[in-house]
């Protein structure tokens, strides 16, 4: 077997793995990162397409939490992780978030004054920038449709970065990792390892010492062990607390699963709505943060066909004229608490996650909600989100979706997953302490969606990276 | 029905499936898209499905296998016919009861083929500069 050593291993290429890779490797560590998936440019396929499902999405984008409702979830699986496939909207939580959690989780350190610092340090060290030229005619909607209401809508910046071009048009680029961060690791000596799936840990009493993985490269499989002096597993809140627990490392360790339940509906319109040359829509209501969150989604053929599937008699007529449909969508911080296990002889762990009867009622709320806005903004249908019930054509007819969600017969899915290894230092309740080091062991720390304590209420990627910078730079005693 | 060459993971398993794969995705666009689908688009779409089979954790793929298999023995006993045999009609008739099925793996089969079917047609259709 392949021997490589290291002195920082760094599992995981996302924005936890990518930060601390940039910065380990900046201060004159030698760095590997190790990442399940392929290396990828972003503009290897287009966004939200089939191709990027199959290239960049694990398991092509079926996955699934298990519970009374089940809640398909989505995770990057490419150098960049996550970061290469989702929308890059940049929120900073609620300072009330923050505090909350540095009181319940007993996180030293943590004050919203103190990230501060790092939210502004990544907003310049990865670029956001809002979108120039207005809105796109389906984030149009939304505005309208809260302002008829009295809801306070705006758009939200993402990790983006726009260039004028010598014929003068703005183009703009995502600022995914492989755009920003693993880029400026590598310029600094890092070494980056694609296709390659860490097996398990090697532990020796209070630390690890190695890691074994299995190298894929045309077709053929090579194992290779990596022995390194500290270990930041950043695989996501998925793989990370799988990682871990095939490594014999279970307490408070995939126990605690948060995430942003999120309903979406398609809503006919008498115009032309969607455009998807627009890309992602970026205009949220900020009326209900940070319980519920509304807003629009890509809405080209395939995701408005998808989300009609089966739900409406009149389909044909409608997708003939597709672009009067746009798909919107109601997201809630979760109240449940879900749970990752491996299972004997599969790849996959099993996720599993309880949606509460809070979380059933705020979904509700948030349909209730949406039916509003979209009626407020001209809306002639609302198609979903109750399997094969009829389309909700008057704003009278909502009443039945707030109270009356079905488990089973909704279609819920999520991008936003965290919580698995919360960090603090309530014993109680958390895997690593208050700057990601793993409890009861020297080398061993955690970087990345997993050491969120709870629900941030926004996308979440701005406060993985400004929590990664924090907690790399205190392992760096920079 | 030609099985087209597929190989990789599961490749015996998809081989064997496909032409029951090919008549559910068929029967599910038949009920979605306007006329006759191109039977073009049924074959890869088909065929997408199969890799999509094979990419899902491999405790779902076992059970999409093995719910494929029983949903095609279930029509006997509703239609005297396993699926891959009956007229259009009674194949529609089928896959709707599963739709509509009060048991959630019944409707999570359905939505595969259906919803995801659907998708990868007008993924396709789209890719192609195609529209309805």
């Amino acid at each position: 077997m392949k021997t490589l050593r290291c002195d920082v291993l760094v599992i995981g290429s996302g924005p936890g793995g990518a930060t601390t890779a940039a910065w380990c490797a900046e201060a004159g560590r030698d760095v590997l990162i190790v990442e399940e998936g392929p290396d990828l440019s972003i503009d290897s396929a287009p966004s939200y397409s089939m191709a990027e499902m199959a290239q960049k999405y694990r398991n092509s984008g079926l996955t699934p939490a298990f519970g009374k409702t089940n809640i398909t979830y989505i995770e990057g699986r490419c150098v960049g992780g996550g970061s290469e496939i989702n929308a890059a909207l940049y929120h900073r939580p609620l300072a009330s978030t923050l505090d909350d959690w540095q009181r319940r989780y007993q996180i030293d350190g943590f004050s919203p004054a103190a990230l501060d610092d790092e939210f502004d340090a990544v907003e310049a060290e990865v670029g956001v920038a809002t979108q120039p030229g207005g809105p796109d005619p389906q984030s149009e909607r939304l505005i309208a449709g809260a302002q008829a209401l009295g809801w306070r809508a705006k758009e939200i910046a993402r990790f983006w970065k726009y260039e004028r071009q010598n014929d003068g048009a703005l183009v703009g680029r995502r600022r995914s990792m492989t755009e920003s961060l693993i880029p400026r690791a590598r310029a600094a000596g890092a070494r980056l390892l694609a296709d390659t799936r860490v097996s398990a840990l090697e532990l020796d009493g209070d630390r690890a010492v190695a890691a074994t993985a299995v190298c894929q490269s045309d077709g053929k499989k090579e194992k290779i062990r990596i022995e390194f002096s500290e270990v930041v597993v950043a695989a996501g809140a998925v793989q990370t607390p799988a990682l871990l627990r095939r490594s014999g490392l279970t307490a408070r360790i995939g126990d605690s699963l948060q995430l942003h339940p999120m309903i979406r509906v398609a809503v006919r319109f008498p115009h032309k709505v969607a455009d998807p040359s627009w890309g992602v829509p970026v205009h949220q209501v900020e009326e209900f943060k940070p319980q519920l969150t509304l807003g629009c989604s890509h809405s080209s053929l395939p995701h408005i066909a998808l989300w009609l599937a089966g739900e409406v008699r009149e389909k044909r007529e409608h997708l003939r004229r597709w672009e009067h449909l746009a798909v919107f969508y109601a997201a809630i911080a979760g109240s449940g608490l879900g749970s990752v296990r491996n299972l004997p002889g599969f790849r996959e762990p099993l996720v599993r996650y309880p949606l509460t009867d809070a979380d059933m009622a705020l979904l509700g709320e948030g349909v209730y909600r949406l039916g509003q806005l979209v009626f407020a903004a001209g809306a002639l249908e609302m198609i979903g989100p109750i399997e094969g019930a009829p389309p909700v054509t008057h704003p009278g007819e909502l009443g039945r979706l707030r109270t009356g969600l079905p488990h089973g017969r909704i279609n819920v899915t999520t991008i936003h997953l965290f919580s698995t290894c919360p960090m603090g230092e309530d014993p109680r309740r958390c895997a690593v302490d208050s700057f990601g080091r793993l409890h009861g062991y020297t080398n061993i720390r955690v970087n990345d969606a997993s050491v969120l304590p709870a629900s941030p209420g926004v996308n979440p990627q701005g406060t993985i990276l400004a929590i990664a910078r924090r907690n790399v730079r205190k392992m760096l005693s920079l | 029905m030609p099985v087209p060459p597929l190989d990789g993971d599961l490749a015996t398993v998809r081989r064997s499936l496909w032409p029951l794969m090919r008549v559910i995705v068929d029967t599910v666009l038949r009920g979605e898209v306007e006329g006759e689908p191109d039977p073009v688009l049924v074959d890869d779409t088909t065929r997408l499905l199969s890799e999509k089979l094979v990419a899902m954790p491999r405790y779902l793929g076992i059970g999409m296998v093995g719910a494929t298999w029983t949903f095609n023995q279930w029509a006997i006993s509703t239609a005297g016919r396993p699926f891959d045999r009956l007229p259009p009609e009674g194949r529609r008739l089928a896959l709707a009861r599963w739709q509509t099925s009060r048991f959630g793996l019944m409707r999570s089969f359905t939505d595969f083929y259906g919803k995801m079917g659907i998708f990868l047609y007008y993924s396709l259709l789209e890719e192609r500069g195609v529209h309805p």
